[in-house]
């Protein structure tokens, strides 16, 4: 994300211009262990990882000014693919928040569903093969960002950090 | 009316000065310290229009002009990142701006 997403001159200028931005550790616990530091990886190696990857350890999150949760992204997320989630997250208050992911969620699902049914060779096909079946996947992890993100809609961020850097501390040393 | 207009010309002219990468960065070795702050300031608020000008000023910089020239590259080419979640929150809440929260499992730097 560092070196790739947010080194993206659309992604910093959004940022920058538009939000107040933020870094957390929710496991201060792994800081400088094996886990915390990854390898560089190639352009090559970058252009086939799976957006999503990374899962849980890597989260982004939009609130509103007072810090409420609107958007909550999980995982590894091209430059072009946050740009569009922090757009769509800046149209969002609180009244409405939960009516655009919901709607977000069926476009993409039926998005994907579409494309199964006019591309269904693709579907077996290997994800390094297939930009469609890339497509696929990409269109269900944004229906699931949607799902997700409904989850945790307008909790405190902060509280909600706590919550998770439990979580996530408890379960590294199990 | 001829002073209003002199005024007005005078006006944007110095407007025009504060918005000059070069002339910024030539403040940046002043010897006034706020103004040095201010010029930093200002081409910070420039953004990316200024960044070729700046970078070129850092080839050739050295002692604090060269750090505040990297700070201001820093500045515009990366997230203004806060580690701070409270000051950020606060800023957030003062400002009336959404805040973007980015949390990952150990150091920032560690991520590729």
């Amino acid at each position: 994300m560092r070196s790739v997403t947010f080194a993206d001159a659309r992604v910093v200028d959004l940022l920058n211009a538009k939000f107040v931005v933020a870094w957390n550790n929710h496991n201060p616990d792994l800081d400088g262990g094996a886990g915390a530091r990854q390898p560089r990886f190639t352009a090559e190696e970058l252009e086939l990882y799976p957006e999503g990857g990374g899962g849980g350890n890597v989260r982004a999150i939009v609130c509103l000014p007072d810090g409420r949760i609107v958007h909550y992204v999980m995982g590894w997320f091209r430059p072009e693919r946050l740009v569009e989630e922090l757009e769509f997250a800046l149209t969002l208050d609180e009244k409405d928040a939960r009516e655009k992911h919901d709607a977000h969620a069926r476009e993409h699902a039926e998005a994907q569903a579409t494309l199964a049914k006019d591309h269904p060779r693709e579907m077996t096909r290997d994800f390094a093969q297939s930009a469609i079946r890339r497509r696929h996947a990409m269109l269900g992890l944004q229906a699931q960002t949607h799902a997700v993100a409904a989850g945790v809609l307008l909790q405190a961020v902060d509280k909600h950090l706590d919550e998770v850097k439990r979580h996530s501390s408890s379960r590294a040393f199990k | 009316m001829r002073t209003l207009a002199a005024l007005l010309l005078l006006a944007s002219a110095l407007v025009a000065q504060d918005e000059d990468p070069p002339r910024l960065i030539e403040q940046l070795g002043g010897d006034d310290i706020d103004s040095r702050d201010r010029a930093e300031a200002a081409l910070v608020k420039l953004g990316r229009p200024a960044l070729a000008t700046i970078e070129k000023a850092l080839a050739g910089a050295d002692g604090e002009v060269k750090a505040r020239l990297q700070r201001i590259v820093a500045s515009i080419t990366r997230p203004r990142w806060t580690t701070d979640l409270t000051r950020a929150l606060a800023t957030a809440k003062a400002q009336k701006r959404p805040l973007f929260v980015f949390s990952t499992v150990g150091d920032l730097d560690g991520y590729a």
